[in-house]
């Protein structure tokens, strides 16, 4: 194969197709086999050495991260609106987060919203066909007040559109993560967003533990767990891989995939965009880490992808938020439609409970 | 938000301030991104507040305009 690779540069200048590294050849032979054939897990250190193909074999990672797509989860896609049904005013510290009360952030706060807000906010999504609705509050955890309100509202929102209703409101204890699971919260959102060696890095207000804790909580309460990450916020490599390792452990039925969109007054404001190669490269690993999820395209998708956005959906991607995001916008919907009518991806829902 | 009937968002030829960052027009032309909401007013620059939705967002300034409001996506 190298011989054949250094003839294909210099004798023909390079006219034929010069092929893959052999090693990415084999590494994405033996993880095909593994995944499809004999059904078992990629361990860490082989994501890792798939991390680190070189540039020009990303297509073939991200191939690979499709065929398991497909064989494990199906070709439908699963379609999501989000809200911000409380925004600003946070009193944690995370960097990233443009909600923060810390930060001298343009983000002007907006209190709890009203039922029929957040019902009209619903409607709007479920006019475009989704299947799922989070409603996000930017809290540290919820207090009586807003417990109150999501017994009222996931029901409310529940019966209103059909939708099934996701929640995401911080730090749980127990009796919390049983009144969510009682009124009928489909899946409860809480990321761990960052490896937990770089978490210190980025919060300091709260622990990774205790947001691991509260993923445990929800499952134990038979609540569907999406739980996801923020790439780019100045983690390894490294980290990266160590991150999917604590995924697997929570055992999320989705996993929301953002890339840091950098927000004006955040310590992380002058971070660098991940460059979409990179992104597409990410896609593929999380795929192949856990190829069972839900991997849904979240945050800063637009800003980050631009055009690459369609490969991200044969690279391992199933699932999107569809419209815009908690402070932002996204792109309008009619071109996320356009695009799954060109892949010929049906929309669905794919959790395992309704 | 309550909000009384909304408002279409103002012509840039009418601005006085950007609406991504509050500056007078004089120092910042606009450096709203493609999916940004408006955060400033472009009368007076204070703060917006502002509240997305899945297929739009509206916005208001405590001090000049009722509610602007924009359906999906546009910024402008």
């Amino acid at each position: 194969m190298r011989a054949l690779a250094a003839a294909s540069s210099g004798w023909f200048g390079g006219r034929l197709a010069s092929p893959a590294v052999p090693a990415t050849t084999e590494l994405l032979a033996d993880a095909r086999r593994a995944l499809l054939d004999d059904g078992r897990p990629l361990a860490l250190d082989e994501l890792a050495a798939l991390a680190a193909v070189p540039g020009a074999d990303v297509r073939g990672l991200a191939a690979l991260a499709h065929e398991v797509r497909l064989a494990r989860c199906g070709d439908a896609v699963e379609v999501e609106g989000i809200l911000s049904a409380k925004t600003g005013g946070c009193p944690e510290d995370c960097q990233f987060c443009s909600q923060s009360a810390r930060y001298d952030s343009p983000v002007k706060a907006v209190p709890l919203l009203r039922h029929d807000e957040v019902v009209a906010a619903a409607r709007e999504t479920a006019a475009l066909g989704a299947s799922e609705f989070c409603l996000v509050y930017a809290v540290r955890g919820p207090d009586e007040r807003l417990m109150a309100h999501l017994e009222d509202v996931v029901p409310l929102v529940r019966r209103e559109t059909g939708l099934n209703v996701a929640v995401s409101a911080g730090i749980l204890d127990d009796g919390q993560a049983r009144r969510l699971a009682e009124a009928g919260t489909h899946r409860y959102n809480h990321n761990l967003e960052t490896a937990r060696s770089h978490f210190p890095h980025i919060v300091t207000t709260h622990s990774w533990e205790e947001r691991f804790d509260t993923c445990r909580l929800v499952r134990r309460h038979g609540m569907e767990l999406c739980c996801g990450v923020l790439l780019g916020m100045g983690e390894s490599d490294e980290q990266r891989i160590e991150l999917l390792g604590q995924l697997r452990e929570v055992g999320p039925a989705e996993v929301p995939l953002n890339f840091l969109d950098p927000r004006p007054g955040t310590p992380l404001a002058g971070r660098p965009l991940v460059a979409a190669l990179e992104a597409i490269r990410w896609i593929a690993l999380f795929r192949l880490a856990l190829p069972d999820v839900i991997l849904r395209y979240a945050g800063g998708r637009e800003v980050t992808l631009g055009d690459l956005q369609e490969m991200g959906m044969t690279a391992g991607i199933n699932a999107l938020i569809v419209g815009n995001y908690l402070t932002t916008l996204g792109r309008a919907p009619q071109e996320d439609l356009v695009m799954l009518d060109k892949l010929r991806m049906p929309i669905g829902t794919l959790s395992k409970v309704i | 938000m309550t909000s009384s009937a909304p408002s279409t968002l103002p012509a840039p030829a009418t601005w006085r301030h950007c609406s991504g960052c509050g500056a007078p027009v004089e120092e910042c032309p606009g450096c709203s991104g493609a999916y940004e909401p408006w955060r400033f007013c472009v009368d007076c620059g204070r703060r917006l507040t502002v509240q997305v939705t899945p297929t739009g967002w509206r916005a208001r300034c405590r001090g000049c305009r009722g509610v602007l409001q924009a359906s999906h996506g546009a910024a402008r």
